[in-house]
């Protein structure tokens, strides 16, 4: 009987392989109906249910207690390790390559630092200085407001950007004051090239001073080879009187009242940042303009 | 080189990669073992151990690297247990035979079915099995057990004669 099958013929016939006349000639064999019978009957078997959401959480437990149980005992899966890893590149990369270094003073406030090339700045008072470390020896350009004092060592240019202007350099002392309605250049060593926002520019050599006055420029020269408010102290020269008294505010962290009452004047004179009652007198007494002290050292300016 | 799209390293890909397979190892290797908590066990190990694997094993061949640590895990347990088939309620139920004389029949013949399949050879079960009861097609049986489909074919046809000639007791 089984003789007259071939070795795959049942197989076909369960994939509804047989031509129609095998399947006839199989049908009417004695066989058939016990085939048939199997096949049903196997029709209404159920595998076992597989609850696939407890299972995917079984084998997360069985891997972290073999991970427990290697020699790291590594608590988190594999992947938070590479995460982490990502993101502390990502930090290291930003920091290294974007972050931007600030150094800022308060009123009565002066600070030194070095920049990455050993360059040296002094920061007088009320001032901020940024910059980015990274490819600094190739980039030597930073962002001031208010003022500085630079030593610049021979490199690459050397740039000071600011509101009204920058200033390049390659190798030399000079200060930028860059205030509200104010800047002001001056170069102490080598040659110094500003050029305004509205693209003006002029080289500076020893002792010329570049001076922008709301749009009024000015050039002049000094004798001084430092600026004096690293000796504690300030130089004006033909300064208007308003911003001698903001600088007044700023070195000794007060507040002069009645400013709107000042009358335009210019300051030529020296200022010590030691004494804030003998730099006021200076001031006042030397420009007759009347004033009275409070508690506070603040200044009120009366009607002249 | 190619770089993959996505690794299996990926918890994401790893949790698709669950979803679409664990069940179709699990029915596969309990075909084999027979017993469901040691047939999910064994599947909960194949996925510790892919995850192991992940940075080896690439996305295509994945199916194959479950399939075979599965089989190798399994071959390594002792037990091994007899299948025990679970039968649903006939669908035959029409009034006519729904007699406790045809439910008892019924009933012996599923045990004698049941005995008949476990004395099958467990390359016949697995085959044969996974046709019927996973419907999976010869072809798809061959791709899994990396044998030919010619091959499937056989083991089906003889596990039916063995099956036939196992069974005394036909209903009809």
């Amino acid at each position: 009987m089984e003789q007259q099958y071939d070795d795959t013929f049942l197989a076909r016939w369960l994939a509804n392989e047989l031509t129609a006349e095998e399947l006839q000639e199989f049908k009417n064999s004695e066989d058939y109906l016990k085939y048939a019978q199997i096949v049903e009957t196997l029709e209404t078997v159920e595998t076992p249910s597989f609850n696939v959401d407890e299972n995917f959480q079984a084998t997360l437990n069985k891997l972290s207690q073999s991970n427990k149980e290697q020699k790291k005992k590594r608590v988190l899966p594999l992947w938070s390790y590479a995460t982490a890893a990502s993101i502390a590149l990502l930090i290291f990369v930003y920091s290294f390559f974007f972050q931007v270094t600030t150094y800022t003073t308060q009123l009565a406030e002066k600070t030194i630092f070095e920049l990455p090339d050993g360059s040296s700045v002094n920061l007088n008072s009320g001032s901020k200085i940024t910059f980015k470390k990274y490819n600094w020896n190739k980039n030597r350009e930073l962002n001031l407001e208010g003022e500085a004092f630079f030593k610049v060592k021979k490199g690459e240019s050397f740039v000071v950007n600011s509101k009204q202007g920058n200033v390049t350099v390659l190798g030399t002392q000079f200060t930028v004051n860059s205030r509200e309605d104010l800047y002001h250049i001056t170069c102490f060593e080598g040659k110094v090239l500003v050029v305004t926002t509205k693209k003006d520019s002029i080289y500076l050599t020893k002792g010329q001073v570049f001076r922008l006055q709301n749009t009024e420029a000015q050039e002049y020269v000094i004798n001084d080879s430092t600026p004096s408010w690293l000796n504690e102290e300030t130089t004006f020269t033909e300064m208007p009187i308003k911003l001698v008294i903001e600088e007044l505010e700023r070195q000794f962290n007060i507040t002069i009242f009645g400013k709107e009452n000042l009358k335009s004047e210019h300051f030529t004179g020296r200022l010590s940042h030691k004494n804030s009652k003998i730099a006021i007198q200076t001031v006042f007494i030397a420009m007759e303009i009347p004033y009275t002290t409070d508690a506070n050292g603040n200044v009120v300016i009366k009607n002249y | 080189m190619n770089t993959p799209l996505s690794s299996v390293c990926e918890e994401r890909v790893y949790e698709k990669l669950f979803r679409e397979y664990s069940k179709m190892i699990r029915n596969f290797i309990l075909f084999k073992c027979g017993n469901a908590a040691q047939a999910d066990d064994l599947t909960q190990d194949a996925f510790v151990k892919l995850w192991k694997n992940c940075a080896k094993v690439p996305l295509d061949k994945v199916k194959s690297f479950l399939f075979t640590v599965v089989k190798n895990d399994f071959f390594n347990q002792v037990e091994h247990q007899k299948v025990v088939l679970k039968y649903k309620q006939s669908r035959k139920d029409t009034v006519n035979k729904e007699t406790p004389e045809f439910v008892l029949r019924e009933k012996e013949f599923q045990q004698e079915l049941n005995d008949a399949i476990n004395s099958l050879s467990e390359k016949q079960r697995e085959v044969f099995l996974l046709n019927r009861i996973e419907k999976k097609k010869y072809k798809e049986i061959a791709e899994m057990l990396e044998i030919s489909q010619k091959a499937v074919e056989k083991r089906m046809h003889q596990a039916l004669l063995h099956l036939r000639s196992k069974i005394k007791n036909y209903k009809l």
